[in-house]
């Protein structure tokens, strides 16, 4: 991780008055201020931590500290509640080389788009003298992608949690799932029961996990630090060297990473120069857990539980968002009230994981649960073209169930619960 | 690799000449792609050098997939169809770039380049190279999000768009209707099994440039557009620089004439033509007739 002199470095050099305006503007320094200079770690914990709307509300020309025309790409993330999807630049690949200690990249390899673009895997593997061509995997067309990376010889590939069903099933059509040693999932927490078809289907591959979020530029905040072998969790990680992991608690004050803490995480990112975007204490969202005081690469690890006040859920093919839930139970106010908890989790079946949804509701009369689940399910948008029935329909997700709501006194309602 | 004044019609004589095992009458563009195809295992059956159908390249693909790993080759799809029983992979040059799109971008001083085809179709890494090579960002945008694709148009800095036919008439029509800003370029790429689908009306607009090309394979350019071409608007082509045509009765047969990793040979596009003379930049125009 970034030691105190370097974080000390790094914020003078996103303040200095000839940088970008976001963070400046954030710690409201004065127009004619100099860089600031923080003295103490207290200095620094007493930053304000960045949110996403603090991003969304930075237009991109002003947030980039490099001209456009020096990005390399743009990820998107989408906005909480209604927002704007936040637009984060990004510059060329780093810190990648974890994967040559688990996999020799001599043959064709398969990627997704995120975290890493299917160019960014090029370039890291040209980078090693691996010249060898990436195919890039389309999660709506699994039986294509299968078949060309059968056809390019893939024995390697870095995709979603929830990709791996459909792909794996097509690449067993194929023949080539014993091919396979080396998985990297991202996305999604990967469960017990997808971690189970995973092992199942590719009984040769090693299996990484890494942490990953689109706002940051060096893509990976949790590098993997062993590799998953059954054992819980299943996924812990380290942080970076180029990065300065936080855990804050409900006060916002900072936690010290003795095994067992769990905090909210704040992410400093700087994988230095060209960086279009230096992150300083993002609140990215998410609950970790300290594993070790010091792992095995001298620092803290740590495994993810999930999010802090979850307002979206990623799903096979889309998100389910907090406020569209809300927006479809108003629309059946005859029969029920917004207020919900929603527990996803994956089920076994025999054609590997599928997800679950039980949606906790306040019914008013005698509305029937189970009409109810029909409506909302047909009513749900989880993409701007696809309900959840939709993906019911394609057997990505199991029949939407509702349940009655138990509130407990003074607990949070509109909650994403993932089991 | 070959000699520009090789005749075609050489490479014909190839049947008769294989029968008496000498190879006196073959070009040495012919004889350099026929090696290739040896190299590679293509069946003798695909060696008789008249004009190839696109049933028989399929064929000649299925036949050689097996040795794909050996070519080192970026693979293409064989079909714009995902769902096509028949797909297989196409070897293409590892090398990244996308000339004829890189052309447009540069000469449209393209900043921001959205991507709007299918993942499948395997052009990232080509467009990426293009994109930096003219100065700009790229994004990719799922086809079927189109309130992401406008956002972006909107606060993201995107100027150009790469997308199929369908998908330009679809998401010109959905900006126009979101007001949301229109992007100026737009690069429509279509198969070359269907009827050339005009340009959106939504895109007429004088001020929106509409570079069109025709894959032969998704990411396998063959026919494309000059920037005199692009003004009209209209279905009319020149064959890629990376190839040398003839023609046939209903259109062009094209053959190879760079280093591919199985070069095309009197490949016969399955898109009827029509020659509409020569152009002002001095190539050959051809147009999509139905």
């Amino acid at each position: 991780m970034l030691d105190f002199n370097q974080l000390k470095a790094l914020v003078a050099h996103v303040t200095r008055k000839e940088g970008g305006q976001f963070y400046r503007r954030l710690y409201r320094m004065p127009a004619d201020a100099a860089a600031m200079n923080i003295e103490s770690i207290e200095k620094w914990q007493a930053l304000p931590p960045v949110t996403k709307d603090d991003l969304i509300a930075c237009p991109l020309e002003e947030r980039s500290f490099l001209p456009l025309s020096q990005l390399d790409h743009l990820r998107a993330s989408s906005g909480t509640s209604g927002k704007s999807p936040l637009f984060s630049p990004r510059t060329y690949v780093r810190g990648m080389e974890y994967r040559l200690q688990h996999h020799d990249f001599e043959n064709a390899f398969l990627g997704f788009t995120v975290p890493l673009m299917p160019h960014w895997h090029e370039q890291f593997q040209a980078e090693h003298g691996r010249a060898v061509p990436v195919v890039v995997h389309d999660p709506n067309r699994p039986a294509a992608t299968a078949r060309l990376a059968a056809a390019a010889g893939v024995d390697a590939f870095s995709v979603f949690a929830y990709h791996v069903v459909p792909l794996g099933e097509e690449m067993k059509k194929v023949k080539m799932n014993e091919r396979i040693r080396f998985i990297e999932i991202t996305g999604e927490i990967c469960s017990r029961v997808q971690y189970e078809y995973i092992r199942a289907t590719f009984p040769n591959a090693k299996i990484l996990q890494s942490y990953n979020s689109s706002e940051v530029e060096d893509a990976h905040i949790g590098m993997p630090c062993k590799p998953i072998d059954g054992t819980e969790p299943l996924a812990v990680y380290h942080p970076k060297e180029t990065h300065y992991l936080e855990l804050i608690d409900a006060d916002g004050k900072v936690l010290t990473p003795s095994a067992g803490a769990e905090g909210d995480l704040l992410v400093t990112a700087y994988p230095g120069e060209p960086a279009s975007f230096p992150l300083i204490r993002f609140r990215i969202g998410d609950t970790a857990r300290v594993v070790e005081e010091t792992c095995a690469h001298g620092t803290w690890s740590f495994t993810v539980l999930g999010r802090t006040d979850m307002d979206f859920l990623k799903v096979p093919g889309g998100i389910v968002r907090a406020d569209e839930i809300a927006r479809v139970l108003k629309l059946l106010s005859e029969r029920v009230s917004d207020i919900f908890e929603l527990h996803a989790s994956e089920i076994a079946t025999p054609s590997g994981p599928q997800l679950k949804i039980v949606l906790h509701v306040e019914t008013k009369g005698d509305a029937d649960l189970a009409v109810l689940a029909v409506d909302i399910s047909k009513m749900m948008r989880v993409a701007p073209s696809m309900t959840y029935e939709d993906g019911v329909a394609s057997r990505r997700y199991a029949p939407l169930i509702c349940e009655h709501l138990k509130l407990v006194a003074g607990g949070k309602a509109k909650r994403i619960i993932r089991d | 690799m070959f000699g520009k004044g090789d005749s075609l019609r050489n490479l014909a004589c190839y049947h008769y000449c294989s029968l008496c095992m000498s190879l006196p009458t073959i070009s040495a563009r012919g004889k350099a792609i026929h090696d290739v195809y040896r190299k590679w295992g293509v069946p003798e059956q695909f060696l008789h050098g008249n004009l190839m159908t696109a049933s028989e390249l399929l064929r000649l693909l299925g036949a050689i997939q097996n040795r794909i790993p050996e070519m080192n080759a970026r693979v293409m799809p064989s079909s714009f169809d995902p769902d096509d029983s028949a797909l297989c992979a196409f070897p293409s040059r590892k090398t990244a770039g996308w000339n004829s799109c890189e052309r447009v971008l540069r000469d449209s001083g393209a900043r921001g380049v959205m991507m709007r085809l299918p993942l499948f179709w395997q052009v990232e890494p080509n467009l990426f190279a293009a994109c930096q090579a003219a100065g700009a960002f790229i994004f990719i945008n799922d086809a079927d999000n189109m309130p992401l694709g406008t956002a972006a148009v909107r606060d993201a800095h995107i100027d150009t768009i790469v997308t199929d036919a369908g998908n330009a008439h679809a998401f010109a029509r959905y900006l126009l209707e979101k007001k949301s800003g229109m992007a100026k370029t737009w690069i429509i790429v279509h198969a070359p099994h269907t009827d050339i689908a005009p340009v959106p009306k939504a895109l007429e607009d004088l001020h929106i440039r509409v570079a069109q090309e025709v894959h032969v394979f998704p990411g396998v350019p063959v026919l494309v557009q000059c920037t005199l071409l692009e003004k009209n608007k209209e279905s009319s082509f020149h064959v890629s620089d990376s190839y040398e045509h003839e023609k046939t009765k209903d259109g062009l047969a094209l053959t190879s004439t760079d280093a591919s990793p199985l070069p095309f040979f009197r490949y016969e596009l399955p898109l009827r033509l029509r020659d509409e003379g020569q152009c002002g930049c001095g190539k050959t125009i051809f147009a999509a007739t139905h």
